[in-house]
């Protein structure tokens, strides 16, 4: 009995302990770094040190505090550091901003990470006439928006898009998709596999998918089809399905891609291989010490299975985030506001190698058909028409398995479809 | 031969023989002693294995992901939704495939090497040299087994080398990918239960063997009349550490998958499931930690069953060296 009573007071005590523990973490104010010195600024960043992009927003933060005086204490969290912020911010803590992208708005706002970030965008950047609102392409503003507003200060933009050889292939701008194929078909005769393809990433396989069917049923399909059971059977997503399936019959992929080692695929375009890869606008800049030196790419918005129809941009964004419970929303705004001179977006392009989130900030010789495809865009979604946040589960156990086997060959346009209209009718109950 | 079977030492003493015991004063003493000795223990334990634990069952029940979130009772249905799951289902059969076929193969080697290496020269260099892929991180061992298997990696280029095209294969496709996986198993993890088994070898007084000989005995029956009996209760321990390393078998499958995607459905164990709910799909979705916590459940529940199915069949009155 006296054992007894031991155990459930030790119980008890145990249990008493942490709800102590998790009362003072729900009741701990914001950022820890706000009350003492509120000019002082944390930044999580997410980029390994040493990289380009870390040693550029070092130096950006260098010229800040040499002019302000405000110290802006980094931390290089890399992979998994937006777990951390949500875990920080959610015990109070957290640092004032942090890197982020546009797949992790979601996550950011359900967590109660993302405020409203209007005052930001209407912050005048230094020594320019206009705010960081006005320098961003209205493609981009969009694409970075959800129903709440800006999600983050975006300094990269990145896309979808068909990189190609323009050594070999100097005039390439295939009006169509069709057009592509009538390419890669010659290149086949000529004994060459001209499609690289990494199978055993199902995002890069479900590119193929996406973007023909953006051009033939426009953006938010694939939302379409993850919401209701009877969008499989749309002449247009029938239309790309059978696109695809042409391109797969036709064996324009490299041999047995769906067994690749990733990155076996990419760094074989890279060195020359294969001529085309459809892939992000990253791809360049990943496998620059790895290309061929007679290789010379470029990248294009994928040619269009329905030319007839509008054009879609495929839009992603890197950027900084602003945790809502920071007390330096001002001194943060300022200095994003001076991040984004043109003069530090700029280096995106050159030091980056990446599409500079800026309007007027040119991108790398390689990227600036596609740069051009995005500023241009009439209609524009995001990767994977963000699907990816708004319906994770069907993507994973749905989508992207039954494209793999559709990408693979395994199976017929017809069947996709039907076995796509099935799942998502089960799923969705 | 002196082999006495001896369950009696094991029993625990009787309630009736424990009554017995006299209560002087060191007993009493001892006695106090027991609760503060035994407190901080206790409350560690508590603290950092039991209520977590339970915690991950309460979990079971709940839609949540993670701090910051709305953490809502869904009653039965993660386990609903998990049984109506194709990809879950998959998962369950492939790491209970994993672990059977894996351990069988393990325990053959472990069988082979307890012939072999007993009276092998070289005993000791042999376990060392066999013990080495245990030592290297099982992401490694994926990493280079994947490059190996590549479509234009050694294997293949080994196998056109020696005029042997048609037995090239895309080792690592969906369809293949998983033998591959227990192929890379069964090498990172034969060292340790070699090496395990083969402690208890040792332990056998050279004697019997010596008598099974000139009793006439071949190798495989004195394997089979010494080593065995004398190496159950090793082998017991050796299939229950092997049936908890199985079901948790996770990092060579993302190895194998590499830095991008997520592993083929073809590949998947229950612990990459669970991993793949737990980040939210790789794909930027939230974590479901609710589904990860029954998943869990699953893995615990099958690991009990495979240690008390794996010691039901072992179970043999104990044998004691004299």
């Amino acid at each position: 009995m006296r054992n007894r009573a031991i155990a459930v007071a030790t119980c008890a005590s145990a249990v008493l302990a942490l709800g102590a523990c998790g009362q003072k973490l729900q009741d701990a104010g914001p950022s820890a770094t706000a009350g003492a010195e509120p000019a002082n600024l944390l930044y999580w960043g997410k980029w390994a040190k040493g990289t380009p992009q870390a040693n550029l927003f070092e130096s950006v933060i260098a010229d800040y505090t040499k002019q302000t005086g405000v110290k802006i204490d980094v931390q290089w969290l890399a992979q998994g550091q937006e777990q951390q912020v949500k875990n920080a911010v959610a015990t109070g803590a957290g640092p004032d901003f942090f890197d982020t992208a546009i797949d992790h708005t979601a996550e950011f706002r359900t967590a109660g990470v993302l405020g409203d970030m209007g005052p930001i965008f209407r912050t005048k950047i230094p020594g320019e006439s206009g705010t960081i609102e006005e320098v961003l392409p209205k493609s981009v503003l969009k694409a970075i928006s959800d129903d709440k507003g800006y999600g983050f200060v975006p300094h990269s933009v990145f896309s979808i898009g068909l990189w190609y050889d323009s050594a070999k292939y100097p005039d390439f701008a295939p009006q169509s998709f069709d057009e592509l194929l009538e390419i890669a078909k010659k290149e086949k005769a000529s004994g060459r596999a001209p499609i690289a393809l990494d199978g055993s990433v199902n995002a890069y396989n479900s590119f193929w998918i996406h973007q023909m069917l953006l051009s033939t049923a426009g953006p938010g399909i694939l939302l379409k089809l993850a919401e209701d059971p009877a969008a499989w059977d749309l002449p247009e997503v029938k239309r790309a399905a059978k696109a695809l399936e042409s391109l797969v019959k036709a064996e324009l992929f490299e041999p047995d891609y769906m067994a690749t080692k990733f990155p076996a695929a990419q760094n074989a375009w890279a060195g020359g291989k294969h001529s085309f890869i459809l892939n992000g606008s990253w791809l360049g800049s990943e496998t620059a010490s790895l290309r061929a030196a007679a290789v010379k790419p470029r990248i294009i918005a994928f040619p269009p299975v329905d030319p007839a129809k509008g054009s879609v941009a495929t839009v992603g964004a890197l950027g900084w985030g602003v945790n809502a419970k920071s007390k330096n929303q001002k001194a943060v705004a300022d200095f994003l506001a001076f991040a984004m001179q043109k003069k530090y977006i700029d280096r995106i392009g050159t030091d980056a190698a990446n599409i500079p989130s800026r309007i007027d900030s040119p991108a790398p010789v390689e990227l600036q058909q596609l740069q051009a495809s995005i500023r241009d865009a009439e209609q524009v979604t995001l990767d994977g028409d963000g699907v990816s946040t708004v319906k994770p589960k069907w993507l994973a156990d749905v989508f992207l398995p039954l494209d793999d086997k559709f990408v693979a060959g395994k199976l017929s346009a017809e069947e996709f479809l039907a076995e796509g209209k099935a799942k998502t009718a089960a799923m969705n109950g | 031969m002196t082999v006495t079977a001896s369950d009696t030492a094991l029993r625990a003493p009787s309630a009736g023989r424990r009554a017995k015991v006299p209560r002087g004063a060191l007993q009493g003493e001892r006695r106090r002693l027991y609760l503060p000795m035994l407190l901080p223990a206790l409350i560690a334990y508590l603290v950092f294995f039991v209520l977590p634990s339970l915690f991950g069952v309460v979990l079971s029940f709940a839609e949540w992901s993670g701090l910051g979130t709305e953490l809502s009772w869904v009653g039965f249905s993660n386990y609903v939704s998990m049984a109506g799951s194709e990809l879950f289902r998959a998962s369950f059969v492939q790491t209970l495939i994993l672990t059977l076929v894996v351990g069988l193969a393990l325990f053959l080697i472990a069988g082979a090497s307890m012939i072999v290496l007993r009276t092998a020269r070289g005993s000791a260099f042999i376990r060392a040299a066999v013990f080495l892929p245990f030592m290297i991180s099982p992401i490694a061992v994926g990493l280079a087994v994947s490059f190996l298997f590549n479509p234009d990696g050694l294997i293949n280029t080994v196998l056109g080398a020696l005029g042997l095209s048609e037995l090239r294969q895309p080792w690592l496709a969906p369809e293949l990918i998983f033998n591959v996986i227990m192929a890379g198993v069964v090498w990172s993890a034969a060292g340790f239960y070699v090496v395990l088994v083969m402690s208890a070898v040792d332990g056998i007084p050279p004697s019997y063997y010596e008598v099974a000989r000139i009793e006439g005995a071949s190798e495989l029956q004195q394997f089979r009349y010494v080593t065995l009996p004398l190496t159950r209760d090793m082998l017991a321990i050796a299939a229950s550490l092997w049936a908890i390393a199985g079901i948790k078998t996770f990092e060579i499958v993302i190895a194998f998958v590499g830095t991008a995607g997520t592993p083929p459905p073809e590949a998947r164990t229950l612990a990459v499931e669970q991993y793949l709910r737990v980040t939210g799909g790789r794909e930027g979705g939230l974590a479901q930690l609710g589904e990860a916590a029954a998943i869990g459940i699953v893995m615990t529940v099958i690991t009990a069953v495979l240690i008390v199915l794996s010691r039901r069949i072992q179970r043999r009155e104990r044998l004691e060296l004299a």
